[in-house]
């Protein structure tokens, strides 16, 4: 079932309805049934998936917490002196250690297969060269948010494998952490210990929550539907032949694709988090108007900030700190010195961690190569650092122009990277972007299919998010400036948006309801 | 606590960190100066800092970052 | 308590203008493309149909209800619509009976040719018009295309909501209700345009009809004789689509298992006088007015001699109301042929 549909709206509505009359112990059993129902939609493989990764978060948590429960009673059983006390934590980290291992190796091998295997027979066949197209593929389908769910799945159990958070004895509140059916197939990517706080409450349905929840939910399928949905199919036909379209189409294609990444990827997250609010459930921010940044890597703090921060957390820190790391910075600091050191590690890690994020958005090169240049360009940034401080320090480009110069340069930037996740191979990629210097016809812009009237909307509508983005940047609570103005002020905006999404929405015969972008990754 | 504040004004100059009590929520230090601080307090106080001990409460402010030093070294 | 009244307010005050506003970009089918609107025409009547006509065009321009009445006291309606799927023939007869049991029902079998869903516009113009009832759901659920969503029957405004940019004046003129565009489901056309060579149909490599035609015609077949109606079965005779005498014999073996009449009219069209130089407006495919006055004279005639309807003519109520049908329609027809009349003399002189 997508967001995107009619039975969504009225899936919600009954289980809003039936949540106001079960009691509140109840209420929590409902949102996992639900979310079951959700997912059978997409299949029945995926569910027997997705219950095997529960099993095994659950015993392996439950593991885990038993090592801790022993390693407690030893240490109070023997009140030991303070190297004993090392010595007994060291060999229950070690056995820690195992039974996380083993978990994160079968869940990750699992992403493996399912996701990334017909990709590496590819690659491989192609090496010993044959040709990689007369590969037929394993056929297996992949289940509906399975990156998600499985990196909650690994986060859930380091956070537990180093104390941040319990272990679930529960295996049916773990069930719905993991399946709770808004956040199941596009994020964003919870942490168990921040979203059981209000996961398993209950809590009776407030005005206050519904109206917060349903302004979020219309602003969300405004962006999706009218902007994200009426672009799609003028990118598509410029991308389904550049050269052919010539520069100005090509780059008026880049630019448009990159707005409609934002508004389909930020309105799906505004319904999740909106859902998540009817019900009284707090679910994490996923973008801090990322396209407001004035570099590289503040993008990266602003965009996909859980899929961000669950890299940094669960990967690039502990492979930055890890044994390897600290050892190969302590040669090259006796040998180099400190500053070397700290650039090795820092390359190093943010190399992995860059090549997975790639990785994860897709199985395929041009992911690969779309996360190394991410890559490059942070390293390269960095390395210049000192010099953009020389510059300013010289020339003193400060204030507001400047500030809006950044920005925009930082958006021409992510524009470029994201034609990589435009094509199916890095070729298209490098095709695209050769276009960009073929002769600018504007003539070709009629390419695109757009009419007047898909032109005027697609204005009125991002400049509508334009200027809701600036406020914001003034005033972070929106909602609830609009909430404390009444009942009748919600309604407005709610029924407003609604009926702009009925009325002005790209959907319907003629327009395919294209999947949300993120669904894939 | 000297030692710490040398290494931390020689990541943002601009900064006084004896000021500065969320570090991390005001975007001071990003996950780039979190990596070179530890290579930094590994060296000059004999810690190990791990993955597990990287949460904002221990890096909000020189302060919390000195109370951690000390906790490792302790249980060291 | 006046926050809760507020918030109910709010929610109807939502729910009415967006049944408004649905109601404002659907199709009303007032003129041009009038056949949209025949399938709802039927639920302003107000008498009992001694005969009920189904089918798709080969029904709706070839029977005149008016003649019948004024010739022969039959009081009929045709509840045709353009490309209609037999399923829908099925459900619309069904749809009917719910109110009204006639004495014969007549069904053009063209639409056995095919069981594939074939146009959503067509869909479109033949279900909107039911009324809701379950027949009108088992009539969408069987005939919707692949592409068409039953919510979008429920909620015209999710399909319709692109027309907010074409609205035409006629939206807001037959806003509330559209006129009558039929003649008790009768499309009246009086221009003439000559068959000239129709080509034969091309051979086929199958000839028998789908099984789920059949099964379509069974339930029809058996709906009316459990009401005790006699199902006529007839083949208009358009000279195209090509009606194949593979087709014709299957047809005629099915009437006489089951017991039922099946006239080919393609067959008895010279015998009853059908003319294809003056009697149809589209080179074979349709009658005209002066191809649908022959065919009415033949199923009065046989409706009256083989099925013993009775002429219902001096009936009070029934006449009160066929005077005002047929002065309009009559009024129409003179205008119309004097329109033809006028251009056909324009053409002369150029």
């Amino acid at each position: 079932m997508r967001f995107a549909s009619v039975a969504f709206p009225l899936f919600l509505a009954a289980l809003l309805g039936l949540w106001a009359i079960l009691p509140r112990r109840a209420r929590p059993w409902l949102l996992l049934l639900a979310s079951a129902a959700f997912y059978l939609c997409a299949g029945l493989g995926g569910i027997v998936f997705l219950a095997g990764v529960i099993l095994l978060s659950w015993g392996a948590g439950l593991l885990l917490r038993r090592e801790q429960e022993k390693q407690k009673a030893q240490i109070e059983e023997e009140a030991p002196d303070r190297a004993r006390k090392k010595e007994i934590r060291a060999v229950f980290t070690r056995r820690k250690k195992r039974i996380l291992r083993c978990a994160l190796g079968i869940l990750l091998l699992d992403l493996f297969l399912v996701k990334y295997l017909d990709f590496v027979i590819r690659g491989g066949a192609s090496l010993f060269g044959a040709d990689p197209a007369s590969f037929p593929g394993l056929g297996i389908i992949v289940p509906l948010g399975i990156s998600y769910f499985t990196f909650s799945a690994i986060g859930y159990l380091i956070d537990v494998f180093r104390g941040t958070c319990g272990a679930e004895k529960n295996p049916a509140r773990l069930a719905l952490f993991l399946s709770f059916f808004p956040i199941i197939s596009q994020g964003p990517i919870c942490r168990y210990g921040d979203l059981s706080e209000t996961l398993f409450e209950g809590e009776n349905l407030k005005g206050e929550n519904l109206s917060r929840g349903a302004m979020r939910i219309a602003w969300g399928y405004f962006k999706k539907i009218v902007l994200a949905d009426r672009l799609a199919p003028a990118i598509a036909a410029i991308f389904a032949d550049p050269s052919g379209a010539g520069g100005m189409a090509t780059a008026a294609a880049i630019l448009m694709y990159t707005f409609r990444l934002y508004f389909d990827f930020t309105g799906g997250i505004d319904i999740t988090i909106g859902v998540g609010e009817l019900f009284g459930i707090r679910l994490p921010e996923n973008f801090n108007l990322p396209y407001f940044s004035g570099s590289l890597k503040e993008y990266w703090r602003r965009w996909h900030i859980t899929m961000c921060s669950w890299f940094r957390d669960y990967l690039f820190y502990p492979v930055s700190t890890s044994g390897f790391m600290t050892k190969l910075s302590g040669k090259i600091r006796t040998r180099v010195g400190p500053k070397a050191a700290g650039r090795v590690v820092l390359y190093v890690s943010s190399f992995l961690v860059w090549a997975a994020t790639g990785i994860w958005h897709g199985a395929g090169m041009n992911f690969l190569v779309w996360g190394l240049c991410n890559w490059a360009v942070l390293m390269i940034s960095e390395e210049l650092e000192p010099l953009y401080k020389r510059f300013h320090d010289r020339f003193g480009f400060r204030g507001k122009a400047w500030r809006v110069f950044m920005i925009l340069r930082t958006f021409l930037l992510v524009a470029m990277l994201n034609l990589f996740d435009c094509f199916d191979g890095v070729g298209g990629t490098f095709g695209a972007a050769a276009a960009l210097f073929a002769p600018w016809d504007p003539g070709k812009l009629a390419l695109t299919g757009l009419e007047i009237k898909d032109i005027l909307i697609l204005l009125f509508g991002g400049a509508l998010v334009f200027a809701v983005s600036l406020i914001r940047t003034k005033v972070p609570d929106l909602r609830g400036a609009i909430a404390r103005r009444g009942t009748v002020a919600c309604w407005a905006v709610i029924f407003g948006f609604t009926l702009a999404v009925l009325l002005l929405g790209a959907y319907g015969i003629g327009y395919d309801q294209s999947a949300f972008i993120y669904n894939r990754f | 606590m000297e030692e710490l504040l040398a290494m931390l004004s020689d990541l943002h100059p601009e900064v006084d960190f004896t000021a500065e009590n969320d570090l991390i929520g005001d975007g001071i230090l990003d996950s780039m100066d979190i990596v070179n601080l530890i290579s930094g307090i590994a060296d000059t106080f004999d810690v190990t800092i791990t993955a597990r001990d990287i949460i904002p409460e221990n890096f909000r402010s020189a302060d919390s970052i000195m109370a951690l030093i000390r906790r490792l070294e302790e249980e060291g | 308590m006046k926050k809760t009244i507020i918030a109910v307010l709010l929610v109807l005050l939502s729910l009415v203008s967006l049944i408004a506003l649905s109601r404002l970009v659907t199709p009303k089918y007032a003129d041009g493309i009038i056949e949209g609107a025949m399938i709802a025409e039927y639920y302003k009547e107000t008498t009992d149909h001694d005969v009920l006509l189904i089918g798709d065009c080969e029904v709706y321009e070839n029977f005149i209800p008016a003649d019948l009445w004024n010739n022969y006291g039959i009081n009929s309606y045709i509840r045709g619509s353009a490309e209609q799927y037999i399923a829908q023939s099925y459900y619309i007869l069904e749809d009917s009976l719910r109110t009204e049991t006639p004495s014969v029902v007549v069904f053009n079998v063209q639409s056995l040719s095919f069981s594939e869903k074939r146009s959503e516009a067509y869909n479109r113009m033949t279900l909107e018009g039911m009324r809701w009832s379950p027949s009108k759901v088992g009539a969408i659920l069987a005939t919707m295309t692949e592409e068409e969503s039953f919510a979008s029957y429920v909620f015209p405004l999710l399909r319709y909501h692109e027309r907010i940019f074409d609205l035409k004046p006629t939206d807001f003129t037959y806003y509330f209700s559209v006129p009558p565009v039929s003649y008790n489901g009768y499309y009246m056309r009086v221009d003439v345009r000559p068959a000239e060579n129709v080509p034969e149909g091309k051979p086929l490599a199958d000839y028998s009809f789908p099984e789920e035609s059949w099964k379509w015609l069974d339930r029809m077949a058996d709906l009316c004789r459990e009401k005790g109606i006699d199902l006529i079965l007839i083949k208009a005779p358009s000279l195209y689509p090509y009606w194949y005498g593979e087709w014709d014999a299957q047809v005629r073996d099915y009437a006489e298992e089951k017991g039922l009449t099946y006239i080919n009219y393609l067959e008895i069209a010279g015998q009853i006088g059908i003319d294809y130089s003056t009697d149809t407006y589209d080179g074979g495919l349709h009658m005209n007015l002066y191809g649908a006055e022959k065919l009415t004279a033949h199923l009065g005639d046989l409706l009256t001699s083989e099925f013993h309807l009775k002429s219902r003519r001096g009936e009070e109520a029934l006449e009160a109301v066929w005077a005002e049908k047929t002065a309009r329609f009559e009024n129409d027809k003179a205008a119309a042929v004097a329109a033809e009349q006028e251009k056909a003399n324009g053409e002369a002189t150029d």
